[in-house]
């Protein structure tokens, strides 16, 4: 379905059209809260505040200002920072603890399999790095493959300083990964 | 040959963030340095190496998101107020309209205890009191308590500690 008939739908209060835009919708915000915050259980809880939020002001939502993935991708943008700037203890996973503790008991990995995650440990250890506003215009650029005049839509910056957080992210990864 | 074009110009020439003007310019400059051919590869091959590295380490979506769905409609009251979130909110109303006859007959009760407490009878009283015994008659009367027919109106009903006096028979019968 057309996806400006189905926000007309969910505004108009059908609950199946919800659900529906709710499933197009969810895997992209979560990745996208994840790239930024680096945490699943926190990418949980900021996609269940996005959804909430934007379900409860879709009303408000004008397609000639902007496209439904930029909206909503800005409300993620503003949720992950508002759940960074009150994190002060680190979330755990209880699951990915126990699985990380039991990993060595499950067999011996393969040499390819253990380099390629070491690799991704260190481009996540660099990413991590990153000062959230760098990492957002990363996870942007590189995850959500936005253009630039899109990217500074959802920050709410001129294009010239995405431009620019995007070569300084890209500066200060070669340097911490090469 | 002009200067070496500087590693912003290179990242934004990789990036195609530069004017035509600018591109044009690094053109020109990159067919005759091979320095900076060099340098502009090694920024190629980074970009490339994390466009394709990057998303991949991102995980796949959890099923508590896939499925949260419920989660996020019940904490949505536009959409608890829906005709299908009514269907799943009827048993609520009928606790609710339970619970207020609960009260009515409550206070009915109250009311009709205190009535005969204070031993001052009333016609609507007296014919609620019968109606809930099941045994009104013409001659009911606090003084004289109808029979306890069932073990509700025995709830209901605090009769008096004398034993009934027998019908005033002999005023109505006339020689």
């Amino acid at each position: 379905m057309d996806e400006s008939n189905l926000i007309q739908r969910c505004v108009s209060g059908d609950v199946h059209a919800c659900a529906d835009l709710y499933q197009r919708w969810c895997g992209p915000v979560y990745r996208l809260a994840y790239a930024i915050l680096h945490q699943g259980l926190d990418a949980e809880e900021v996609t269940q505040d996005v959804f909430v939020y934007a379900f409860s002001r879709l009303a408000n939502y004008d397609p000639a200002k902007s496209s439904f993935r930029t909206w909503l991708y800005t409300i993620t943008i503003s949720r992950s920072r508002n759940k960074m700037r009150r994190k002060w203890l680190p979330t755990v996973d209880i699951e990915t603890w126990s699985e990380s503790n039991e990993a060595g008991d499950a067999g011996r990995p393969s040499e390819e399999w253990a380099e390629s995650q070491a690799e991704r440990a260190r481009v996540w250890a660099a990413l991590g790095q990153l000062s959230p506003k760098l990492r957002e215009a990363v996870a942007l650029r590189y995850f959500e493959n936005l253009t630039y005049p899109e990217i500074g839509q959802i920050l709410n910056c001129p294009m010239k300083t995405i431009q620019s957080r995007v070569r300084l992210a890209h500066k200060e990864l070669k340097k911490l990964l090469e | 040959m002009s200067k070496h074009l500087d590693e912003n110009k290179l990242i934004d020439y990789v990036w195609e963030t530069l004017t035509a003007q600018e591109h044009a310019q690094a053109d020109a400059h990159l067919r005759d340095c091979a320095d900076c051919r060099a340098e502009l590869a090694r920024h190629q091959a980074f970009i490339g190496w994390l466009a394709a590295t990057v998303p991949a380490m991102l995980p796949t979506v959890p099923p508590r998101v896939q499925t949260g769905w419920p989660a996020i409609a019940a904490r949505i009251p536009r959409l608890r107020a829906s005709p299908s979130a009514t269907r799943r909110g009827s048993s609520g109303l009928v606790a609710v309209g339970l619970a207020m006859s609960a009260a009515v007959l409550l206070f009915v009760t109250v009311t009709v205890q205190a009535w005969l407490g204070l031993g001052r009878p009333s016609l609507t009283a007296t014919a609620f009191y019968a109606s809930a015994t099941a045994v009104a008659s013409a001659t009911c009367t606090p003084e004289h308590p109808p029979v306890i027919a069932t073990p509700i109106a025995g709830l209901l009903y605090a009769a008096p500690a004398q034993a009934p006096r027998p019908l005033p028979m002999a005023a109505t019968a006339r020689p």
